[in-house]
């Protein structure tokens, strides 16, 4: 098979990086855009589909294996039970917009501003990865010179499972 | 680049596609063969063991679902840290083990503190 | 005129177009195909030979969907039989012997049948779920070996690939029961993704014990470590990972006693209520699939993956043979092989059916030549089929690998048959309070048997 596409001029792997990049583009102005909460909910599953495979193109396969597992088969879950439990069918026309409007545009410029400086200061490579992370040099890695950080991450998740917990039995407790 | 990996992902994005092509081409050829009805206004209302819908089809349904979500995101993020804490285990041997021992024992906490609580009990 | 007649004189139109047509196809049709092989069959050799890696693919795909559905029908009539035997019932008996057919004649006519959109349902979702939910299935096929080298994709990290498409099911589930706009179907659905939730991290930890030993999240080298004898499989030294995952794996296919997804007696059929026709075929073909694939990984896992039980190289060595293969090269023979190809059958048929003519002069004669021709077309099937178990190790692995399966089918079928459903606060603290601390045990005691056999110089 040739190398390159004929006619576009560029290889199978950039088109594949074109097409999960045009999805990830579409689903997430979808989930902005879309008026429908349940079907903002589908449209944010294929983003997070799309972007896994755009880290398996950037070269760390595990990532997009743990991105696809978290992402879609745990936090999307949890995202779709909160959709179902609001009992909010569609958005209103106007969002929160209107009594948020001024701290929104304000929290919109600082994040382009940190965006931008980010991608002025960052030394990019000229040429895509050149080589792929291994699962077992990424566990060595981790393992080795971040056992610190790796502890911290499940107080993390404790505080997230206790607070959630705490939240949901005050609820009952109101309930009864 | 690993041109294996990029060929796997050409698999794992292409099974997807075939798949869905399989599934959107027997529901067609389904549409084709199968015949098809009008029927009066009852036909699609939502099945309600054959009286007329009342209420929201909708309805509330409770937390505890949620609460389960909600413990699955935590542990599913510590599977992935445990798969790759398995895969590097025999180099690591006993500081990867207790390091790995005090991680879960942490999440245990939670899981302790929610079956003291009574959310794991299904009510 | 009777409607015997008139059936008759139907049949006779039809023969008198259908039979010369097929006269004239078998003449002119593998005249054809040999015409149509020598113009372009170099250059079409020439095409796939430069596009093997598109032709591998195409293969492993289509030979996936083409397994996926006759293996279906295969559990579905299982289903139907093996539980009517258990229950002193006939079961299906009307197509074909032992109503053989009965699942394919079921599936057809799902095939026929209106596929009907509720007013109130969401018909974009409701349409994508059942697609999401076969598609996972598929998607997993991707990494099972099926025999050595018979695998879609070997994936490094097979296992996290496993588990992480083998979750985006409850997305499928829980959008098929919200769609539907039915309090039935999303009560089923919520249930069923709450189930399947919980019943996933005690899946997944108990492999970690199998990456532990086997130092690799790779499926094919997890099954590679597992040949030799019965006792190297892994499910002598993870007896308790094989117990959580075969209990997980039941919850996570929704099969009883673990189906609260679709209670009939509570929730009518669950998330499907409102599904009909084709899209509610493929909810259920889809979960006789995902019954498949568990069993699959249940014997890759744990029950030797491709591997025979006996370790026949090491048999043969000790009688003093070497690894045991049949060398032998049809073209070799040159012509003579059109010669072989020609007497061998008729020689044998005449051989085989003496015996019967000898027996039964009384018969006719054609008779005892179909029963000599029917034993010969056994003996072929045979010695090629010996031949090729010994010659390829796929041949061999793809039939202890659909053995071992179709074992473990029989076995979810079983507890159908016998276990009665467990109440869904029994099922949620199941899951929670005995699997996910028996997985975490597992885990930790084969970490430190690890240590203490490295410490102790083993290994």
């Amino acid at each position: 098979m040739a190398d390159t596409i004929p006619l576009l001029g560029f290889g199978w792997n950039d088109l594949l990086f074109l097409v999960f990049a045009a999805i990830m583009v579409v689903t997430a102005l979808a989930v902005v855009l879309q008026r429908d909460i349940i079907r903002a909910g589908g449209a944010m599953i294929i983003c997070f589909a799309a972007l896994a495979g755009l880290y398996v193109i950037a070269g760390s396969p595990v990532i997009a294996a743990a991105q696809v597992l978290v992402y879609i088969g745990a936090i999307s879950v949890l995202v779709l039970f909160a959709i179902m439990l609001t009992q909010v069918k569609s958005a209103p026309r106007a969002l929160v917009f209107q009594t948020q409007a001024v701290p929104a545009a304000v929290a919109t410029v600082v994040l382009a501003l940190l965006i931008g400086v980010t991608v002025v200061a960052t030394d990019w490579p000229k040429q895509v990865a050149t080589q792929v992370a291994a699962a077992k040099d990424m566990a060595v890695t981790l393992f080795n010179d971040y056992t610190l950080p790796f502890e911290v991450v499940s107080v993390l998740l404790l505080a997230a499972v206790v607070g959630g917990v705490f939240l949901a039995k005050r609820e009952r407790a109101e309930a009864e | 680049m690993d041109q294996n990996v990029l060929g796997n992902l050409w698999y794992v994005v292409g099974f997807a596609f075939a798949g869905t092509l399989f599934v959107f081409g027997t529901i067609a050829l389904a549409w084709l063969l199968s015949h098809r009805t009008r029927g009066d206004e009852h036909k699609g209302y939502p099945y309600e063991s054959g009286i007329d819908t009342f209420g929201d089809s909708h309805a509330r349904f409770g937390i505890p679902f949620y609460i389960y979500a909600l413990m699955f995101v935590a542990f599913d993020i510590e599977v992935v840290f445990i798969f790759l804490w398995a895969l590097i285990f025999q180099d690591l041997l006993l500081g990867g083990f207790v390091s790995m021992l005090i991680f879960v024992a942490i999440l245990m906490l939670g899981l302790a503190y929610a079956w003291r609580k009574g959310v794991l009990s299904w009510r | 005129m009777t409607a015997a007649t008139r059936s008759l004189r139907q049949v006779a139109t039809v023969g008198r177009i259908v039979i010369p047509l097929l006269v004239i196809f078998l003449i002119v049709a593998p005249v054809a195909t040999v015409l149509v092989a020598q113009a372009i069959g170099p250059w079409l050799i020439s095409v796939l030979n430069s596009n093997i890696g598109i032709l591998r693919f195409v293969v492993a795909i289509t030979a996936i969907l083409l397994f996926s559905i006759p293996a279906a029908f295969i559990i579905i009539y299982m289903e139907l039989k093996v539980i009517a035997y258990m229950n002193l019932r006939v079961g299906p008996n009307r197509v074909l012997p032992a109503g053989a057919a009965h699942s394919v004649v079921a599936g057809l006519k799902v095939l026929t049948k209106e596929d009907f959109t509720p007013n109130s349902a969401d018909r974009l979702v409701f349409t994508w779920a059942p697609v999401l939910v076969f598609l996972t299935a598929v998607m997993t096929f991707m990494v099972v070996p099926f025999g050595p080298g018979l695998v879609g994709a070997p994936l490094n990290i097979g296992l996290l690939y496993l588990f992480a498409v083998g979750g985006m099911t409850v997305v499928g589930l829980l959008l098929a029961g919200w769609s539907s706009f039915n309090k039935y179907s999303l009560l089923g659905g919520l249930r069923s993704a709450a189930q399947v939730v919980s019943y996933e991290i005690p899946l997944t930890l108990s492999v970690v014990g199998l990456i532990l030993l086997a130092g690799s999240m790779s499926i094919d080298s997890i099954a590679r470590q597992q040949s030799g004898w019965v006792w190297d499989w892994f499910v002598f030294r993870q007896p308790l990972g094989a117990l959580i995952f075969f209990i997980a794996g039941v919850a996570e296919a929704n099969r009883t006693p673990f189906d609260l997804t679709e209670a009939d007696s509570e929730i009518v059929a669950g998330f499907a209520t409102e599904y009909s026709g084709m899209r509610f075929g493929f909810l259920f073909f889809a979960e006789y699939v995902n019954v498949f694939i568990m069993s699959a990984l249940i014997v890759t896992l744990f029950f030797g993956a491709w591997n025979a039980p006996v370790d026949v190289n090491w048999l043969l060595h000790l009688v003093g043979v070497g690894p045991l293969s049949i060398a032998f090269d049809p073209g070799q023979l040159g012509g003579n092989l059109v010669a072989l190809a020609a007497v061998v059958p008729l020689v044998v048929t005449l051989v085989l059916a003496a015996p019967f003519y000898l027996l039964r002069p009384e018969k006719p004669v054609w008779q005892s030549l179909l029963i000599g021709f029917l034993l010969l077309n056994l003996l072929l099937v045979g010695v090629l089929g010996l031949s090729a178990y010994v010659d390829w190790d796929w041949v061999a692995g793809l039939i202890w690998f659909m053995v071992k399966a179709f074992a473990f089918v029989f076995v979810f079928v079983w507890m159908r048959g016998t276990f009665p459903r467990v109440r869904i606060d029994q099922l949620m603290g199941f899951a929670w309070k005995w699997l996910l601390p028996a997985s975490l045990l597992n885990l930790f005691a084969t970490a430190l048997a690890i240590i203490l056999l490295k410490s102790a110089g083993i290994n």
